[in-house]
């Protein structure tokens, strides 16, 4: 049975996003997205949300483009474009780019994913996130603690979420970035 | 100068406290335990809250002729007992145990004390913890991630903190799921 990793980005203080959909304070050097890339290619799909899906859709595909001497933004380009993708959303028509759409959370359907072979699924999203979670459907948490505490903006945990975790694995990263794992107490 | 180091456990969404004061979700073992004695047995002195204060001059004193065969909490009773210690109080006026009073936090005062030889000095309790770092009053934090989420209670950082950036100095992993973070201020 593969995993559901809900994969994020979060400032000390517990939030994914600053005031306005910021994200500038993501610390990102080389060091960490060669980890990055290398965590995400044995993937078997990437799970979000439709603003997240945007985003993502509008940078990677051109990155290499953009940015050529950027080598680790190639090759993530690669990666993001020919993984296999799904975005829930209730209004998007169409998505390109080996995506799939999702018009909402179906715990079963979730299940029969996680079933099939293959890589595990990680799941970037806030809100969306969030609904996994309450819905028991998360396997893994794993977050990058980014060394900034932002004050405002979204938190990552909603209210009402209670669990117990177990500590699977840490590790630091020379820019600051703590990543921490957790998986379901066994 | 001495660095004043906030010393505080949260669970993994940022809470000191769950709903009613809940902290039994706090993780100590024997090896969290003999961690925190030998490092807090370095500190100069504990600044506490008065709700902190009180929680520990029930339960300190005592503990060692209650608990004679737990040898971490026998040491650490030892280590409070003697510590220098400040709490902050409108009303107490003598709280023994080696503790002088302050009515209020003041930034000139607290900067004054910093200023004197020792060692580092810890601060604790969640609203204390909050006036300090309005104040930024913080040089070092070092935050105990307990491998829980509690979904409410009482946050580490209000929303509305300042933005700060920090520099990590270290992690710690102990063997029952709590994750040290150790960090310093940006210099």
């Amino acid at each position: 049975m593969r995993k559901v990793i809900w994969w994020m980005m979060v400032s000390l203080d517990g939030y994914f996003e600053g005031p306005d959909h910021d994200l500038s304070w993501h610390h990102v050097d080389d060091e960490l997205h060669q980890h990055l890339n290398d965590a995400i290619r044995p993937m078997g799909a990437l799970l979000s949300g439709r603003t997240t899906w945007q985003l993502m859709a509008d940078f990677w595909p051109n990155a290499a483009q953009l940015f050529p001497d950027e080598r680790l933004m190639a090759e993530y380009s690669e990666i993001w474009k020919a993984k296999p993708k799904l975005v829930y959303s209730r209004t998007l028509r169409e998505a390109g780019w080996n995506t799939t759409i999702v018009r909402q959370v179906d715990p079963a359907e979730v299940q029969a994913l996680k079933a099939q072979p293959g890589g595990d699924l990680c799941l970037t999203a806030g809100d969306l996130g969030a609904e996994f979670m309450r819905l028991g459907l998360v396997d893994e948490v794993r977050l990058y603690v980014n060394p900034v505490v932002l004050g405002r903006g979204r938190l990552l945990f909603g209210a009402g979420v209670k669990r117990e975790l177990e500590l699977r694995e840490t590790k630091g990263f020379g820019n600051g970035v703590v990543m921490m794992r957790y998986g379901e107490p066994k | 100068m001495r660095n004043i180091i906030l010393w505080i456990g949260i669970s993994l969404d940022g809470y000191i406290e769950g709903p009613n004061q809940d902290i039994s979700w706090h993780k100590v073992d024997a090896e969290f335990h003999q961690y925190a004695n030998d490092e807090l047995s370095e500190m100069s002195a504990f600044l506490q809250g008065r709700k902190t204060h009180a929680l520990m001059a029930d339960f300190w004193p005592g503990a060692a002729g209650k608990h004679p065969d737990n040898h971490q909490l026998v040491e650490f009773a030892g280590i409070w007992t003697h510590m220098p210690k400040h709490v902050y109080s409108r009303t107490w006026t003598d709280a023994g145990w080696n503790t002088t009073v302050h009515r209020e936090v003041v930034k000139a005062e607290v900067e004054a004390l910093k200023a004197l030889p020792g060692n580092d000095m810890t601060v604790g309790g969640a609203d204390l913890a909050a006036e300090f770092m309005k104040l930024g009053l913080i040089d070092e934090f070092r935050i105990f991630v307990h491998p829980v989420i509690v979904g409410s209670g009482k946050r580490l950082f209000a929303e509305g903190a300042p933005k700060q950036e920090l520099e990590l100095q270290e992690t710690r992993q102990f063997g029952n799921g709590v994750v040290m973070l150790r960090y310093a201020k940006a210099a």
